[in-house]
């Protein structure tokens, strides 16, 4: 289905016409769901939360102000609801002057990669995922998947866009390490 | 600090692309609304044409009835019809004629008339009952 403009929609719920509602949280439903569930790690909890965060997002929405997207308001909302309920801390800062090291070529890595068949890249690519902590796992789908911007993952997770930006070297990192492994066999 | 265009990286990021999106159970929306206190609207339904023509039945009938029966009796104002006297001297006969064929067409039939009366009679009723107080279905509809 080919969705409109947030804002579209925002405005009818706005001026009256609730279900209109049913098409925003359509659309969003899934990344917010993920986010809750990458944090809380329950379906069944990150539905609920997924739930709440879309009756906050409503009984809210005439306060929202357009000066940022909906799709991040509405994701911090879902971010902070997951993390209470899980009492967990919010993602901490990592220091800024850590160096990373390739030992070996992203080059090699892509070609590699790029030689197997569509199937066997999204296994590949699934299993790396699931090596990295949920909250890595979180950065990468906010930032590749979602395609948020730093400025957006920032004010999602509270942390500063100088600590977004090592986290998700860092996660990269991580994952041509766990590409490479899964490559060579190790 | 880290070069940032290595962030802009397009093979990670259709790669990542590419993992299964999960979503909620089917039903989230509708329990979302529902939440929210909205109720999907029931479109009205537009009776089609036909049954129109349906329900009229009895009517139509009743006026035919009504009709033959005018047309047929000695009232006073009948001579006053328009096409009355041809309807008398010439189709009145005619339809006397085809009717009595009828009854010939019949005339093997050995049976007692009155269980026949009474059964075509019953088929006759259940017929008007069934074109009298049939409902057509109701569908619902939401609107998007």
């Amino acid at each position: 289905m080919k969705y409109q403009e947030d804002s579209y929609y925002i405005d009818k719920v706005i001026h009256g016409d609730v279900s209109a509602y049913s098409l925003l949280v359509s659309k969003h439903k899934n990344l917010v769901f993920s986010i809750a569930l990458k944090i809380l790690n329950s379906r069944e909890d990150a539905e609920e939360i997924a739930q709440d965060t879309f009756l906050k997002a409503y009984h809210s929405l005439s306060t929202f102000e357009k000066k940022s997207k909906f799709s991040t308001w509405l994701y911090r909302i879902a971010y902070n609801a997951a993390v209470s309920k899980t009492r967990k801390k919010k993602m901490e800062a990592v220091a800024i002057d850590d160096h990373l090291i390739f030992s070996y070529s992203t080059d090699e890595i892509r070609s590699d990669v790029n030689r197997l068949d569509e199937n066997e890249q999204m296994q590949l690519i699934e299993k790396a995922l699931q090596k990295l902590p949920e909250e890595d796992n979180l950065l990468i789908t906010l930032f590749y998947k979602a395609e948020n911007s730093i400025e957006d993952i920032s004010y999602i997770t509270g942390l500063s866009e100088s600590n977004v930006k090592v986290r998700l070297h860092r996660i990269r990192k991580k994952l041509y390490d766990s590409v490479h492994q899964l490559m060579t066999g190790n | 600090m880290e070069n940032d265009d290595l962030l802009k990286d397009d093979f990670l990021g259709n790669l990542v692309k590419k993992t299964p999106e999960e979503s909620p159970s089917d039903g989230f929306v509708e329990s979302v609304m529902a939440n929210i206190g909205w109720k999907p609207e029931l479109a009205p339904v537009r009776k089609p044409f036909y049954l129109y023509l349906k329900s009229s039945w009895p009517y139509i009938l009743l006026s035919l009835f009504v009709i033959v029966f005018v047309l047929t009796s000695d009232l006073p104002f009948s001579k006053f019809i328009p096409g009355m006297e041809y309807f008398t001297t010439v189709l009145l006969p005619y339809l006397g004629k085809v009717f009595s064929g009828l009854v010939n067409l019949f005339g093997f039939i050995k049976s007692p008339v009155l269980p026949i009366a009474v059964v075509v009679s019953a088929g006759l009723l259940i017929l008007l009952d069934y074109f009298l107080f049939r409902r057509p279905s109701v569908q619902h509809h939401f609107s998007e």
